[in-house]
């Protein structure tokens, strides 16, 4: 289980921490600690001190100088808004040695980013599961292609839990200082019987299984997937085959033969 | 600094911790040994070699190495004669690749380090003769087939076949696994170092066994497919290690992911130069 801490300041985490440990207090989970102000990182060395599993994920609108080697100092990850950088702001992102995550909703911005912006950075296409990308740093991964609900919860500052910030409303499940556990809540059962439900539909009846594991309950977009998936397999085996060269394929398709090839696993597949 | 070995990214850190521990012994052990001049030629290479000829428990006692740390299990450690045979091993390397260059008069800097390393080379010639000769032969017979236009697997097993003669005479290992880990190793080495120097080789018109490999003067045209079964076939030769100890699972480690994510970030590299 996985656990994002979406908090407001030391206090807040405080509070919030000692009510998950309630919760799990066996089960060492992954913590995702989210700040959107100024970068203190007292809540992320109390949680390495005790020995948790924890990647600190800064939401920045801006980069400074200062930022870029801090993050680097410590090896944060830097969740960067594109629609509010700036042009210097993305030029700036090469000197970062870390993880940086771009998030946005604009698909113009999306282009700006994959103009400017060279090294560093996860060449996605961003949802708003943005942690579980730092995680996985796979290529094809959004959350619809992802089978994450009842893998990860969200914490707000207030005690809000939910499976997924983009959809709080439908994927609430209570307050973190409610009385109830959260596990025995109706909203999280019945969230985890819809998911498990096509998880196993999906087993049965899909070859496509192996890659997404099942996609989101929330939404339908399998027959993207499946289209997607075909054109870059169908993709990867005329580049290979053909000996075509790769400097005018796209940073996906490049990225997934070297890597294959380096693995030795580089196969055609029809 | 040098070599290619490392862990990968995503390695525990555990495993991260004891390569480090091992890499600063060596660096340690070749300072003790052979003056302070030669810490600046340890290699992450030679660190896999030890990790995977020390026994277990060899570093256990001591916690913790830096540049600073001179404890007394530390020291112990540096002064037995496998640390010695391991640092003498490093320079010997070093030798053979610097003949290498001097022979084929590629790099301006092969001379003067030779010349500068003369005396601790003379002394580990005297001190591990056999070792010595198997490697100097061995650089000289990678140059001859390099001349004669040898394949890229050729040269591989070349450079294999030294490291193994090494560590069998020398170490007196016997034990598939641990050498089938060693070959394996040594032929992506040069396989890695022949990528590496595959865009510089053709604008200098200097040998490189992946020329005709890789087409148009770039890695981008390259037989992709051709490249993986090469790793795949020498995949398949990797036998399981005697024991499940820190050293060996941070070996296989390294032999399972972090010479492929190496290999990957050569390739990117090459690809995007």
């Amino acid at each position: 289980m996985t656990i994002h801490l979406i908090y407001k300041n030391y206090l807040s985490f405080q509070k919030q921490f000692k009510a998950v440990m309630k919760v799990f207090p066996k089960n060492v989970p992954t913590f995702y600690l989210h700040l959107d102000k100024r970068p203190s990182l007292k809540a992320y060395f109390r949680l390495k001190k005790r020995g948790f599993p924890v990647v600190y994920c800064l939401h920045v609108k801006a980069l400074s100088n200062k930022l870029i080697s801090l993050a680097n100092r410590n090896k944060l990850t830097l969740v960067l808004l594109a629609d509010s950088l700036s042009k210097k702001d993305f030029k700036k992102t090469d000197k970062l040695k870390t993880l940086t995550v771009i998030k946005t909703e604009d698909e113009q911005a999306l282009e700006k980013r994959n103009l400017l912006v060279k090294n560093s950075c996860v060449d996605q296409p961003f949802s708003a599961d943005v942690a579980e990308l730092c995680l996985l740093g796979t290529p094809i991964y959004q959350c619809a292609f992802s089978s994450c609900l009842g893998k990860t919860l969200y914490v707000d500052a207030r005690g809000e839990v939910s499976f997924c910030p983009e959809r709080i409303e439908e994927t609430k499940i209570g307050n973190l200082f409610e009385e109830t556990p959260i596990f025995e809540r109706p909203t999280f059962i019945s969230v985890l019987e819809k998911q498990i439900e096509k998880r196993e539909q999906c087993k049965k009846n899909c070859s496509l299984f192996s890659a997404c594991h099942g996609g989101c309950a929330l939404t339908d977009t399998c027959a993207k997937f499946r289209e997607e998936q075909k054109t870059t397999v169908q993709k990867i085996d005329e580049v290979v085959k053909e000996k075509k060269p790769l400097s005018g394929e796209s940073k996906l398709i490049t990225t997934a033969i070297l890597r294959a090839a380096a693995k030795g696993n580089l196969t055609i597949k029809k | 600094m040098f070599g290619y070995v490392n862990l990968d990214k995503n390695a525990p850190a555990h495993l991260k911790n004891n390569f480090r521990k091992h890499y600063c012994f060596l660096c340690r052990a070749l300072g003790y040994h052979y003056g302070q001049f030669s810490r600046f030629l340890v290699s992450f290479d030679v660190t896999f070699f030890l990790m995977l000829l020390a026994e277990d428990g060899f570093l256990a006692p001591v916690k913790k190495i830096s540049c600073w740390n001179k404890t007394e299990e530390l020291q112990a450690a540096v002064k037995t004669d496998f640390a010695k045979k391991v640092a003498a091993f490093n320079l010997t390397l070093v030798a053979g690749v610097l003949s290498d260059h001097i022979r084929d008069n590629d790099k301006a800097y092969a001379k003067p380090l030779y010349g500068a390393l003369k005396g601790v080379f003379k002394r580990i010639e005297r001190e591990y003769p056999s070792m010595w000769n198997t490697v100097l032969d061995g650089y000289e017979e990678m140059s001859n087939t390099e001349n004669a236009g040898g394949s890229v697997c050729d040269i591989q097993d070349c450079f294999a076949r030294l490291v193994e003669k090494v560590a069998g005479e020398t170490f007196g290992v016997k034990d598939e696994g641990v050498l089938s880990h060693l070959i394996f190793v040594s032929k992506q080495l040069y396989f890695l170092d022949a990528v590496d120097d595959l865009d510089k080789d053709v604008s200098s018109g200097a040998y490189n066994p992946l020329k005709g490999f890789s087409s148009k003067k770039s890695l981008a045209n390259s037989d992709y497919l051709a490249l993986s079964d090469m790793v795949r076939s020498a995949k398949q030769h990797l036998k399981p290690l005697p024991s499940q100890g820190l050293n060996y699972a941070t070996v296989s480690r390294i032999a399972n992911l972090g010479m492929s994510e190496k290999l990957f970030t050569i390739l990117q590299g090459e690809l995007h130069q």
